[in-house]
């Protein structure tokens, strides 16, 4: 297997769009990297360029130590799993995953018994012989996931290919296609707008906003300890709360004053985004005599989630959503004065004046 | 939804029959006519043991069967590559695919004097005479096989365009290419099974319009099925009349064993395009 590397990557498109700024990433051998973003960050240039399908304005692509920036996308030795529905029409299942061994002149009987077993290794070994029009959405992605295999590619690449199918089928298809990836160890670009897709599966996972990385590591510290307010907004549900340091790790903002250890680093004066998770934020009935320095406010409205209850609450107009257990979610109905905390350890500031 | 007809469709309907019916039945009648106000097939007797009848019949099929390659083996790539790589052509070419349909034919063979030279192509020497399908297997005139290419050439690219809109052809390309195959194999494995309903009706337009093509081929001196139908109508009414009827016979012959041939077993539904993922 082998050590993918883009550097100094940039395209910029006729017409002006610069689809990505210098991008930099190396994949490991075997490993699982998301590329994580919202729709038109940059993701599938990043991909195709990698595929050979796009040429980068500036910047290299190399697999195992070898330049292949200038190398035609059919010698590159990728397997590539599309957004679209991509399997040949007029070819069986077994026919569609032996294409790049046909292509490779293997005879006959090698290419279908390894199509078979790659069938088998997908799931469909019982479909071999059906041809796209008459196998599910779900199916027709195994297939490609197959095809894609069947030429032991050095890099997989996977451009958002759960995403025209049900929720419950790619829920299943997502934990498989990792399943298979750690089983034949194959280093592997994922690129995804769903952070819950992202985190599932990645070994690491790469924030792209706008033609960069805005964070790169693995999906514990990019939910944990995101780096930028962007990330932070876009991978889970995070509450922002604006405040000014008082220097002493207090932070003053409209709801009131927190206290939080890792603000103290930060000098009186500047202007910091609070980062806190619902699940983070502890909910407790409010003392009919409020207590200087506690955040009191009301229960606004509450979203079900199942386990959890979300429960939105307004602290002097800051709104600050906490996770609770369902089963004590009827202890704060809407209306009720609430005492809000936020965690004096663990919660993290973003210095905006930076 | 049931639609029913209303006594002005039935109308419609009934004039428009007659309109293609009424002619093609007067003719077959009168195809059987004799001398003396009988009816029988000496007609067509007559003509089918003329040796004029076997060899313009063979020639006007050898000239289809030639345009057909030489239009599809152009086309298709062309086709392709257009939708693939440079569709802002795309406007371009469909002006294009008028101009053989507004320029007559008339004017085309007009052009092909000066620009090929009456003794074969100046560039190829002037002694061109194998332009005139001399030294060629069945002496099929490449002149002749080129104009038709031209005037089947409206047809086929649209046949072809609308093929080519109903398939993902880039994602299909990529697919293809990524799992090692290059431009002529995508073009073989993947492009032309599944463009084959448009290739073969393109093919089809080009037949029909080969065995009625007259102007051209008379003009240039060459008899082809619709020149000999002319020129035996000279002689014969009754003999043009049954020749008429069997060029009828023949083409709709060859259409539905196309259709066949498309819609037969592993034929229409392989070849159905692929479904988006929208
Ligand atoms: N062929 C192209 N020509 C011009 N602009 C493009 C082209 N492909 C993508 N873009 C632009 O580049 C940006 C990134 O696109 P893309 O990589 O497809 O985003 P993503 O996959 O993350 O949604 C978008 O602004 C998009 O409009
Ligand atoms: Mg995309």
């Amino acid at each position: 297997m082998a050590e993918l590397v883009l550097s100094g990557l940039r395209k910029e498109f006729a017409g002006g769009v610069v689809a990505l700024h210098d991008l930099d990433l190396t994949v490991g051998s075997g490993e699982f990297v998301s590329l994580l973003g919202p729709s038109g960050c940059g993701k599938t240039t990043a991909l195709r360029i990698v595929a050979g399908f796009e040429h980068p304005s500036s910047g290299r692509v190399s697999v195992g130590g070898v330049d292949i920036t200038g190398t035609p996308p059919n010698e590159r030795d990728m397997g590539m799993v599309f957004q679209a529905y991509s399997l040949f029409p007029n070819l069986t299942a077994r026919d569609n995953v032996g294409y790049g061994l046909r292509v490779r002149k293997q005879p006959a009987r090698q290419r279908n018994q390894r199509a078979e077993e790659l069938l088998d290794l997908v799931g469909l070994a019982d479909a071999a012989g059906r041809y796209p029009h008459q196998l599910s959405g779900g199916m027709q992605q195994r297939v490609a996931l197959a095809r894609a295999l069947a030429i032991e590619p050095k890099v997989l690449l996977l451009d958002e290919p759960l995403s025209a199918l049900d929720a419950k089928v790619r829920l299943q298809l997502r934990e498989e296609i990792r399943r298979i990836q750690q089983r034949l160890g194959i280093t592997t670009i994922f690129v995804t707008h769903d952070q819950e897709e992202a985190l599932s599966i990645s070994d690491r996972i790469a924030v792209l906003y706008q033609g960069k990385i805005e964070q790169l590591g693995p999906p514990a510290e990019i939910y944990g300890a995101p780096a930028t307010p962007f990330v932070a907004e876009f991978v889970g549900t995070m509450n922002r709360i604006e405040g000014v340091s008082d220097g002493s790790g207090g932070v003053l903002s409209d709801g009131g004053l927190l206290t939080l250890s890792s603000a103290v680093s930060h000098a009186a004066g500047r202007r910091l985004l609070v980062l806190v998770r619902p699940e983070s934020v502890r909910l407790s009935a409010a003392q009919s005599v409020p207590v200087p320095g506690e955040l009191v406010g009301e229960v606004a409205s509450q979203v079900f989630l199942g386990a959890v209850t979300r429960v939105l609450t307004v602290v002097a107009g800051l709104e600050i959503r906490a996770d609770v257990p369902s089963s004590v979610a009827a202890t704060f109905p809407v209306g009720a004065r609430v005492r809000v905390e936020v965690p004096r350890e663990g919660t993290r500031v973003l210095d905006l004046d930076a | 939804m049931r639609s029913r007809l209303g006594p002005v469709s039935w109308i419609a309907l009934f004039l428009g029959i007659s309109y293609f019916l009424i002619p093609l039945v007067a003719t077959a009648i009168f195809s059987t006519e004799t001398s003396r106000n009988g009816h029988d097939l000496s007609a067509y007797t007559a003509v089918l043991g003329d040796e004029g009848f076997r060899s313009s019949l063979s020639f006007s099929f050898k000239l289809a069967v030639a345009t057909i390659v030489v239009s599809t083996v152009l086309m298709v790539p062309t086709a392709y590559w257009v939708h693939l790589k440079l569709p802002a052509l795309r406007p371009l070419m469909d002006f294009t695919t008028i101009l053989p349909l507004v320029v007559p034919p008339i004017v085309l063979v007009a052009g092909f004097g000066p620009t090929f030279g009456i003794d074969g192509p100046p560039i190829l020497g002037g002694q061109g005479s194998w332009f005139y399908g001399e030294g060629i297997p069945g002496n099929v005139p490449p002149l002749l096989v080129g104009a038709y290419t031209v005037l089947a050439f409206p047809y086929v690219y649209r046949s072809l365009d609308s093929g080519l809109r109903a398939i993902d052809l880039k994602t299909l390309t990529e697919a293809s290419q990524s799992l090692g195959a290059g431009w002529v194999t995508t073009l073989i494995r993947v492009i032309v099974p599944n463009l084959r309903p448009a290739i073969l009706n393109g093919a089809f337009l080009t037949l029909a319009i080969v065995l009625g093509e007259f102007t051209i081929a008379s003009i240039l001196q060459y008899t082809p099925f619709s020149v000999y139908i002319s020129s035996v109508g000279q002689s014969s009414g009754t003999q043009q009349s049954s020749l008429t009827v069997i060029a009828f016979l023949l083409t709709w012959g060859i259409m539905l064993a196309l259709l066949r041939f498309t819609r037969g077993p592993g034929g229409g539904r392989r070849g159905a395009p692929t479904q988006g993922a929208r």
